[in-house]
Order: structure tokens, then C-alpha cells, then sequence
């Protein structure tokens, strides 16, 4: 199961990385004469209502999507390793403060923090700095979960007999750390980040069904689907009849059903 | 730290939060005609409002939220019973009758489900005719129902490997007793605190379904914020949620304790 989801994320990658090479202009290209069409062999997945090639569109938002959203999600492990070795190694006050700031991020209801931030963004940025804004939002609102996790793991492993034994022999804090600690955490650390890559990769479609994630012409998953709601009103015959509006779905479920399934069971939300 | 300072620090924290950003946001005391040179003539000038008024409602903001407050309640408690019912129902099930084929189809439902973004789903409810309060629940409900079910399945199926539930087992308890007294009990603990995480979500959740759904709640006025980069509304939306998720955590801990 794990390998097949591994090679299936690797072809979606492929797909995703061979978009500049299928389509150059990052599906922005408007062909005025083919406004609205359903698909056919010149465009696979048809066009949208500006007349932009879907296919090329679906690609380019792969590409974004799944390179952006496991960017965000190493962004939030190694904050959250940081911190959570901070308040691990560390006892008195500094330990207490990183804790609290943890519970406090963990309480916060962070779709409305996301909103907020993503509302402190002047309205008229350029989409390229929307595309980074939004993803870097992401991974630093991602830390406080793998933060919890590596305290808990730097504590687990500074109680190990043999760390215990490399200490009582004086060793240097930073050789423990960077020889014992480390390693001991790095399994932690990959599940976190295996666990996050797809709640982001959801976040975004989300952020882009509100009209609030990657803006336009940039494409991603989130901001494809929102072309839906056009069909969603009209009822089902109206969605089977314009199927191929649920392509960035099908790629979405895939990506994040791969994510899911290579993440260690106890760490899958 | 007791409750009473929890709250006091978050509204503290929340206040100085929504000072703060209203200072440093791009466009402080200027509206969007000043910012537009087009539209940028001399009667467009317009007072500064006070923190507590909504800058894109021109209303107070306490009058904006007692009017979307209650279909948010609504909408969020039904989502979070439905929620809760089907997956502890379904987690007691398979901890009375386990079966590894029922147990893998729900997973792969589980899987499935989590998927699928929220406002996803939101769509596809609209798609088959749901609307409103209800269609916000439901969406809830499928939406968290299958995270509260696989941690609950896993705390159940901890509690029953307990010595105390073999031994009352062995002293003859029958399955309903067993779950009654036993189980539940000795699992209170960490369902309490998963019901306070659910909470969490449930609230962050509500603001792409009433989006979508076109519910009038509080996720609506918070996405309505949002993109008219209203940020006293959003801030002071942010810190009453907050309050709301830190007394649920409150009460999960104290019932725990």
C-alpha cells in the first residue's frame, strides 16, 4: 500500500514538474476563440470561461500545489523542531514560555488566525507574492503541533539510558544533540511532516474556495475547484454533465490519500 | 492558571492583538476611495471609527455578532452531535464486535472523507439540494466525524485492553454494563478532551461552509471580513472564538481533574 502510494505521488510529481514543458505560459494563455468548450483533442479537460486551456491549468496548479504545500509543511517541522528542542532541552522559564505559546497556538482556532493574516496582505499584491504569502502562512502557523511532539520526544530521549550515560560521561550538549538527539528524532520529524503536507495541501483548497488562497491568473487546486460552485447550484445532472470541473479534485484526492497512507498511523489526523 | 485568568489573559491578549493590527494595517485611517485616485474626490473623506465598529458593516461589532451568533451555534452543536453520535456509536461497535473487514471499509471511508477539503464538501451537498443550518451540520458532521472516530476508536480500544475491563469481564458483567460502567468511564478522560479539539475544528470549519452554504453565521461574517480587509471585525471575531474554544478546553480539564 505504502509503495504504491509512493509511486503514485512520484507520477503526480512528475506530472506537476513537467508542466513548464506542456505548457509554457503556466496555462495563462487565453485562446479567444475557444471560450467555454468542453473537452476535446486539442484541450483535454476543455477551456475555462477566459478561454485558458483547464489541462494546462490543472498541471501548472499541480506544480504549485505540490511543491508549495510540503515547502510549508518542512517550514512548520523545522520551526516546530527548533522550538520543541528549545523547551526540551531547556527547564525555567524560557521552557515554560515556549509551552505556553504552544498550547496557546494549539487553542487558537486557526482558520480564523489564517483569515486574519491572510487579511493583514494589502488587497492589490502581485499573485506570485499572494502564492508565497499564503503558503508561508501556512508553515508558520504549523508549528505548534510538531513542537509538542519533538518536547515530548527530546524529554522521552534525554531519559534514555544511554543518553543518560553519555552525559554522566561529559559529553558536550551540542555533540549529544547533534549525534544522539537528532537522529533519535528524525522518524519524528518525517511523520510530521508527512502528517501536515496534506492538511496544507486541504488548507489551500480550502483558502481557494474562499477566493482568499493563490489569486489569479496563477493557478492551483484550490482556486480550480472553485469553478464548481458555476456547476454546484444546477444540481448533480449539471456536475456529471461537466465532469471534467472535478479533475483538480481527483488530483487532490490523490495526492493527499498518497500523504495519508505514506504517514505513520499514529500520526494521521 | 485558573480559568478566570485564561480568559482574563486571552481578552487582554485579543485586545492589544486587534490595537495593534488596526495601527499597522496597511490603509490606517484612509478607506479604499482615498486609495483609489479614480474615485478619489473631496467628499470622500470619512472619520476614523472607533475599534469596536465594523469598518465594511458600519455597524458595532457586538450588534453584528449577536445577529450571526445563532445559526453559527446552531449549525456547530448539531454538526458536533451528529459527529460525536455516529462516530462513538461506530467506535463502540467495532470495540464490541470487532471485524477486520468493517474495520478497513470504515477506514477507507475515514481516509476518504479526510480527504476531501471542507468547502468540498460544502459543494457537494449544495450540489444534491442541501442548504442552510442543516447542510452546514451535515457537512460538519461528515467533515469531523471521521477524525473523532478514528481517536476514539483507538481510546476505546486502549481502555478495553485495561486490566479492570477483563476483570470485569470476568466477573460476569454483560456487554451494554461493561460499556456503561467500564469502558466509558475509564475512557471520559480523553474523550472530554477530544470533544474540546473537535470544538476547535468545528468553529475553524464553519467559516468555509457558511461560506459556501450562504449561512448567515459567524464564519460568513468572518470571511466577509476578510476580504474587505476589515480587521478590528476580525480580530474581535478571533478573540470571542477563542474564548469560546478556551472555556470548552476549561471544562474538558476540569471534569477530567
Amino acid at each position: 500500500m505504502k509503495v504504491a502510494a509512493a509511486v503514485l505521488l512520484l507520477l503526480l510529481s512528475l506530472a506537476a514538474l513537467s508542466a513548464s514543458w506542456i505548457a509554457p505560459d503556466g496555462g495563462q494563455m487565453q485562446f479567444r476563440d475557444h471560450i467555454n468548450e468542453p473537452p476535446s483533442s486539442q484541450f483535454p479537460l476543455g477551456t475555462d470561461p477566459l478561454g485558458r486551456d483547464r489541462f494546462a491549468r490543472l498541471l501548472s496548479g499541480a506544480r504549485i500545489s505540490l511543491l508549495l504545500a510540503p515547502a510549508a509543511a518542512l517550514l512548520a517541522v523545522l520551526l516546530g523542531a527548533v522550538i520543541g528542542i528549545a523547551a526540551g532541552l531547556r527547564s525555567g522559564w524560557l521552557a515554560h514560555l515556549l509551552s505556553a505559546a504552544c498550547d496557546l497556538t494549539l487553542a487558537l482556532p486557526w482558520f480564523f488566525l489564517l483569515l486574519t493574516l491572510r487579511a493583514l496582505i494589502p488587497i492589490d499584491v502581485a499573485p506570485p507574492v499572494s502564492l508565497l504569502v499564503t503558503f508561508a502562512l501556512l508553515g508558520l502557523l504549523g508549528w505548534a503541533g510538531p513542537a509538542r511532539v519533538v518536547q515530548a520526544g527530546v524529554h522521552l530521549t534525554l531519559r534514555a539510558p544511554h543518553i543518560l550515560a553519555l552525559r554522566a560521561r561529559g559529553a558536550a550538549p551540542l555533540r549529544v544533540l547533534t549525534r544522539h538527539l537528532l537522529p533519535e528524532l528524525a522518524p519524528l520529524l518525517a511523520g510530521q511532516f508527512l502528517a501536515l503536507a496534506p492538511v496544507f495541501l486541504l488548507a489551500e483548497a480550502n483558502l481557494g474556495l474562499l477566493g482568499l488562497g493563490v489569486s489569479e491568473p496563477m493557478a492551483s487546486w484550490g482556486n480550480l475547484l472553485k469553478e464548481l460552485e458555476s456547476v454546484a447550484v444546477a444540481g448533480p445532472a449539471a456536475l456529471l454533465h461537466s465532469w471534467w470541473l472535478l479533475a483538480p479534485l481527483a488530483g487532490l484526492l490523490l495526492s493527499t490519500g498518497s500523504l495519508f497512507i505514506l504517514a505513520p498511523r499514529e500520526v494521521t489526523p | 492558571m485558573s480559568l478566570v485568568w485564561r480568559l482574563l489573559a486571552t481578552l487582554a491578549a485579543g485586545a492589544i492583538l486587534t490595537a495593534l493590527l488596526v495601527r499597522t494595517a496597511p490603509g490606517y485611517g484612509s478607506n479604499e476611495r482615498d486609495l483609489d485616485i479614480r474615485r478619489n474626490g473631496p467628499a470622500s473623506s470619512q472619520p476614523s471609527l472607533p475599534w469596536w465598529y465594523s469598518r465594511e458593516f458600519h455597524a458595532p461589532i457586538h450588534q453584528l455578532v449577536a445577529q450571526r451568533a445563532m445559526p453559527t451555534a446552531l449549525a456547530v452543536t448539531g454538526g458536533l452531535a451528529l459527529a460525536w453520535l455516529i462516530s462513538l456509536a461506530s467506535a463502540l461497535a467495532s470495540t464490541r464486535w470487532p471485524s477486520r473487514t468493517l474495520e478497513n471499509g470504515a477506514f477507507a471511508g475515514a481516509m476518504l472523507l479526510q480527504c476531501l477539503p471542507a468547502g468540498l464538501l460544502a459543494l457537494l451537498l449544495l450540489v444534491f439540494g442541501f442548504r442552510g443550518a442543516l447542510a452546514v451540520a451535515l457537512a460538519l458532521a461528515l467533515a469531523l466525524g471521521p477524525r473523532v472516530w478514528q481517536v476514539s476508536r483507538a481510546i476505546l480500544a486502549h481502555a478495553a485492553a485495561s486490566p479492570c475491563l477483563l476483570l470485569a469481564r470476568a466477573q460476569g458483567f454483560g456487554p451494554w454494563r461493561l460499556i456503561a460502567r467500564r469502558l466509558l468511564p475509564l475512557a471520559a478522560p480523553e474523550l472530554r478532551a477530544l470533544g474540546a479539539v473537535s470544538v476547535t475544528l468545528a468553529i475553524s470549519l464553519a467559516i468555509p461552509l457558511e461560506t459556501i452554504l450562504d449561512v448567515p453565521g459567524l464564519g460568513q461574517l468572518a470571511w466577509q471580513a476578510a476580504l474587505s480587509r476589515d480587521l478590528p471585525l476580525l480580530v474581535q471575531l478571533m478573540t470571542l472564538v477563542t474564548l469560546v474554544v478556551v472555556v470548552a478546553g476549561e471544562l474538558a480539564r476540569s471534569k477530567s481533574a
